[in-house]
């Protein structure tokens, strides 16, 4: 997993929960990395999922609301730091069917051992959209927050149904639904 | 948050910099070795294209060497033809004035028509190579329309009757006389046209039409349109696009069955639209096509009396003192043939030396000075005319050349050299006496103000 995800995660969590709480995640817990991580280095997706865990039990958040908190949180990120991913959708639906068609395929050119998710999306009426999520690292919360997040930037009120199609988590349908 | 905790962040945050610094290193050295490959292999192509290129330039250069020594072979060939043709050419006109009896009548005019058709050919040749070579130049004389497509008409006439076809035309007799343009490319068109009328209709026939178009083109310009329609096997939209192209027939068949070198309406049209005219088709298939040649001329208003006669042979030559400079015997015959009868006071000459002789000896009125000939050129006998350094001559002798083409540097040449004029081989008779007669009034008038 590409290192973004772990400095932008632990920024969240420095924010929202203080320096002492990074501190703890890694001291406490046996990660390869020594939790040193730099957004441009890679490492495994299982530290992720360690420290998501022990953060939630230590604040208390449910494990599903923190992914989606951290989804809204990423998404800003990407925001700021990728404008241009954002140049040629007008709406929020044409930027989420870009995700797989567009964004990801320039990110592999870049970082061709990238281990992405896919998300197959097709236009089921005007104003809903399905989103297939299929991933090995199964953390569809983490993709739940950031298509809400996409709606508030495109100020269109989503209405998200996300159906898990296998027990893993692996493969997550999400039904969108669009109210003006 | 405790200073051991600071201190544990600053480590990771250190640690996490130099992690990046060593992905950094690793990038550029990658980036670095990438392009020093692509530098390799884009020399390698440069010089792959380089190499393509010269190959693809000497290719080139020898076709083009090919072509030009075609050209040229083709174009040495033709002129050589045109010699023993011109002969032909001019003896069968004058035969065909004596009015023979039938056959012996019929049998001249097919002779005459057939040369007409081989003298075209060669033309065709000639002309093709020229406007390849950008070396097209019109001429700009007076004449009469009129006559000039009606005399193609009658020309072809016998050829359309042969083979049981209607052979009409339609003509105004008001049309501006004399107009200025180029008589014997018109002829060429014509004679390209009507030849195809006849060729590729079976029944009915073919009308020629001539008329001025009003209201076109600016003061002093006056366009004439002209209209060949047959009742012939017309020509397929698809092939419309293609029948003025190079060598195009509408197909190989009709090459078979109707005969042609196909480079007729190439040329016509180049040579109307080149003098800003334009020529069109339409046509049904199993009805008919017509070909609308639409081309200006000048006007200027009547120049002489004798350029608007029709009848040529009424033009007053008697007394004139003439001198014929041409190498060939056969030619200067010819010369003596046509002009005979006339009064003329005819002198001969070989070549320009011996013309500069026959000079000193006689008073001479206008020369007739061949281009091409051996011991002195046309060209170089003028210049020793007009530098005056002949005893006896003078100076400002009248000097018309005789001249196989008519290339812009031969114009040049000559009119530099010093002559006044020109007449182009094959000669007609019209215009040589249009010629004699139009400086037989210089010298008189000259003449009359002497005195």
């Amino acid at each position: 997993m590409k290192g973004v995800v772990f400095t932008e995660f632990l920024e969240m969590v420095e924010q929202k929960f203080g320096m002492d709480m990074v501190n703890d995640l890694i001291e406490q817990n046996e990660l390869s990395s020594g939790g040193v991580y730099s957004a441009v280095g890679t490492y495994h997706h299982s530290e992720m999922v360690t420290l998501v865990v022990d953060l939630s039990k230590r604040s208390g958040v449910e494990l599903p609301d923190l992914l989606k908190a951290f989804g809204g949180y990423l998404f800003n990120t990407f925001k700021s730091g990728y404008p241009e991913m954002f140049a040629s959708a007008t709406n929020g639906f044409e930027f989420l069917q870009s995700v797989d068609q567009e964004i990801h395929v320039e990110v592999l050119k870049l970082y061709p051992d990238a281990e992405l998710p896919s998300f197959k999306t097709t236009l089921l009426e005007d104003d809903v959209l399905q989103m297939d999520y299929r991933s090995d690292r199964a953390m569809g919360a983490l993709a739940y927050g950031l298509i809400e997040a996409c709606g508030n930037h495109f100020s269109e009120g989503y209405e998200i149904d996300d159906q898990p199609q296998t027990e893993d988590g692996k493969y997550v349908r999400f039904v969108i639904t669009r109210n003006g | 948050m405790s200073e051991d905790a600071y201190k544990k962040a600053f480590e990771r945050e250190r640690n996490a910099r130099k992690e990046a610094e060593r992905i950094t290193e690793l990038k550029s050295r990658e980036l670095f070795e990438l392009n020093s490959a692509l530098k390799l292999l884009n020399d390698e192509l440069e010089l792959r294209i380089k190499e393509r290129t010269s190959e693809l330039e000497t290719a080139r250069n020898r076709a083009e060497a090919n072509t030009k020594a075609k050209s040229e072979f083709l174009s040495m060939m033709s002129h050589e033809m045109r010699s023993p043709l011109n002969v032909i050419v001019g003896l069968t006109e004058l035969l065909d004035q004596r009015e023979l009896e039938e056959p012996e009548g019929g049998y001249v005019r097919n002779v005459r028509f057939s040369a007409l058709q081989l003298l075209n050919l060669i033309n065709d040749i000639l002309d093709l190579s020229a406007i390849e070579a950008g070396k097209i130049v019109f001429e700009s004389t007076p004449f009469d329309v009129t006559y000039a497509v009606d005399q193609v008409f009658k020309a072809l006439e016998q050829r359309a009757i042969d083979k049981g076809l209607t052979w009409a035309k339609s003509v105004p007799d008001n049309l501006p006389v004399p107009l200025q343009g180029d008589a014997s490319k018109l002829n060429q068109v014509l004679i390209n046209l009507l030849d195809n009328a006849i060729k590729f209709t079976r029944d009915g026939g073919v009308e020629l039409s001539l008329d001025q178009l009003q209201n076109r083109g600016n003061e002093g310009e006056v366009w004439i349109a002209v209209e060949v329609t047959d009742s012939g096997k017309g020509i397929s939209e698809e092939n419309m696009d293609r029948i003025f192209g190079k060598f195009e027939q509408e197909n190989t068949s009709t090459r078979r069955v109707h005969g042609g070198s196909g480079l007729g309406l190439a040329i016509s049209k180049q040579l109307i639209e080149l003098q800003g005219g334009s020529i069109s088709c339409s046509s049904e298939v199993g009805k008919g096509t017509t070909f609308r040649v639409e081309l200006p001329f000048r006007y200027e208003g009547r120049v002489s009396e004798d350029v608007g006669a029709r009848d040529w042979s009424q033009v007053n030559l008697v007394g004139l003192r003439l001198l014929v400079v041409e190498d060939l015997e056969v030619n200067r015959m010819l010369l003596r043939q046509m002009l005979r009868n006339k009064g003329i006071v005819m002198f001969e000459a070989e070549n320009g030396k011996e013309s500069l002789e026959v000079l000193k000896e006689h008073d001479v009125d206008l020369i007739l000075m061949d281009l091409h000939m051996p011991e002195m050129d046309g060209i170089e006998a003028t210049q020793r005319i007009r530098e005056g350094r002949v005893r006896r001559v003078n100076a400002e002798i009248p000097i018309v050349c005789l001249t196989a083409d008519v290339f812009k540097e031969t114009k040049e040449a000559i009119f530099s050299a010093g002559m006044n004029d020109f007449v182009t081989k094959p000669l007609e008779m019209r215009r040589l006496y249009q010629v004699l007669s139009h400086w037989r009034k210089q010298i008189d008038a000259r003449n009359a103000a002497l005195s």
